[in-house]
């Protein structure tokens, strides 16, 4: 009885072992295929200009790359844009611009924040500097 | 990038420093903020020219520093006081193998502070430990800065050097970091009898 529930343990362990064993190498497969993945499409290009300040990045952002999160004025300076562009651009009149996320002002002022990163996007575009 | 981070980043691109400061304070001090997330983003940033990337080292060095320490004395001091209170964290603190992980640690803190440094949950959990055990504070010191240090390195030249394609890594080391993990969970679940028969062998050594 008591040699049968050790045996039992025992098994119960080694699959437990296999299982592991399976996961990590799994995950390794899994880790590795999503970084080649990444590199092929161009996201993992590395900025090897680590000491000079600012960097020249290899890929760099795009207006696809504008997120909701993103304030005005991290846009001015990341697309170097006139402080008050955006602002004339789409009428904004609220005292916190540019210190103001996209998302923060869409809700404020009951805008959808999609239709807002799609005029910002636009603004972007035809900024004379773009042309 | 998760709802946290969404919701974080736009204070950092706000107040800058100062948010970076408190975000990283917290996360080492109290509360599970993906502050490595938060670093690597930072350090992104400082790429594009946003930031400057000697004031978020030291600003993230200090924070971490500080909250780990904060942490560490609340839980010496305080710790049991705070959390004999809550009816579960009483029961786990009176257990039998908690007491001998806490000793363990507490004798042989090095590795363990160095290494739970470079995820939240895990850095929470020793700073409590370490507080709880009375742990050498010179042993702690040191290995928390050593392990501070190696962190902020890692997760600020990992940001740096990818700049505008931090998303996708950071993507990466996430989904990664947690398959890592319950690896690492189920490993210590299966050899947990042996782990504690080694602690108590040790102890009585």
């Amino acid at each position: 009885m008591e040699k049968n529930r050790e045996h039992r343990k025992k098994i119960i362990k080694m699959t437990m072992i296999v299982i592991l064993a399976l996961l990590f190498i799994v995950s390794l497969i899994w880790f590795t295929s999503t970084f080649k993945q990444l590199y092929r499409t161009g996201n993992l290009e590395v900025d090897y200009s680590i000491t000079g300040h600012p960097t020249r990045l290899h890929r760099p952002i795009t207006i696809s790359d504008i997120r909701v999160w993103m304030t005005f004025d991290y846009l001015n300076v990341i697309f170097k844009l006139d402080h008050l562009y955006l602002k004339n651009t789409l009428a904004i009149t609220n005292s916190k611009y540019p210190n103001i996320s996209i998302e923060a002002y869409a809700r404020r002022n009951r805008i959808n924040p999609q239709v807002l990163l799609h005029n910002i996007k636009q603004a972007i575009i035809n900024y004379p500097n773009n042309k | 990038m998760d709802f946290l981070v969404q919701a974080i980043i736009p204070y950092i691109l706000l107040y800058k420093y100062w948010a970076l400061f408190i975000a990283t304070f917290l996360a080492s001090f109290a509360l599970p903020i993906p502050a490595g997330t938060l670093l690597i983003a930072s350090a992104a940033f400082a790429s594009q020219g946003y930031f400057n990337i000697a004031i978020i080292f030291i600003v993230v060095l200090i924070a971490n520093i500080a909250g780990d320490n904060s942490s560490y004395w609340f839980a010496r001091l305080y710790g049991r006081r705070f959390l004999s209170r809550i009816s579960f964290i009483q029961k786990i603190l009176v257990l039998k193998d908690f007491i001998l992980i806490e000793k363990g640690i507490s004798r042989h803190p090095g590795f363990i502070i160095f290494i739970s440094r470079f995820e939240v949950i895990s850095t929470l959990t020793i700073n409590l430990i370490c507080g709880l055990g009375k742990a050498s504070y010179k042993k702690f010191l040191f290995f928390e800065v050593l392990g501070s240090l190696a962190n902020v390195i890692f997760y600020i030249l990992i940001g740096y050097s990818f700049g505008d394609n931090w998303q996708a890594v950071n993507k990466l080391i996430g989904n990664f970091s947690i398959l890592f993990f319950i690896i690492i969970a189920l490993g210590i679940s299966l050899f947990w009898k042996k782990i504690l028969t080694k602690l108590k062998r040790e102890i009585k050594n």
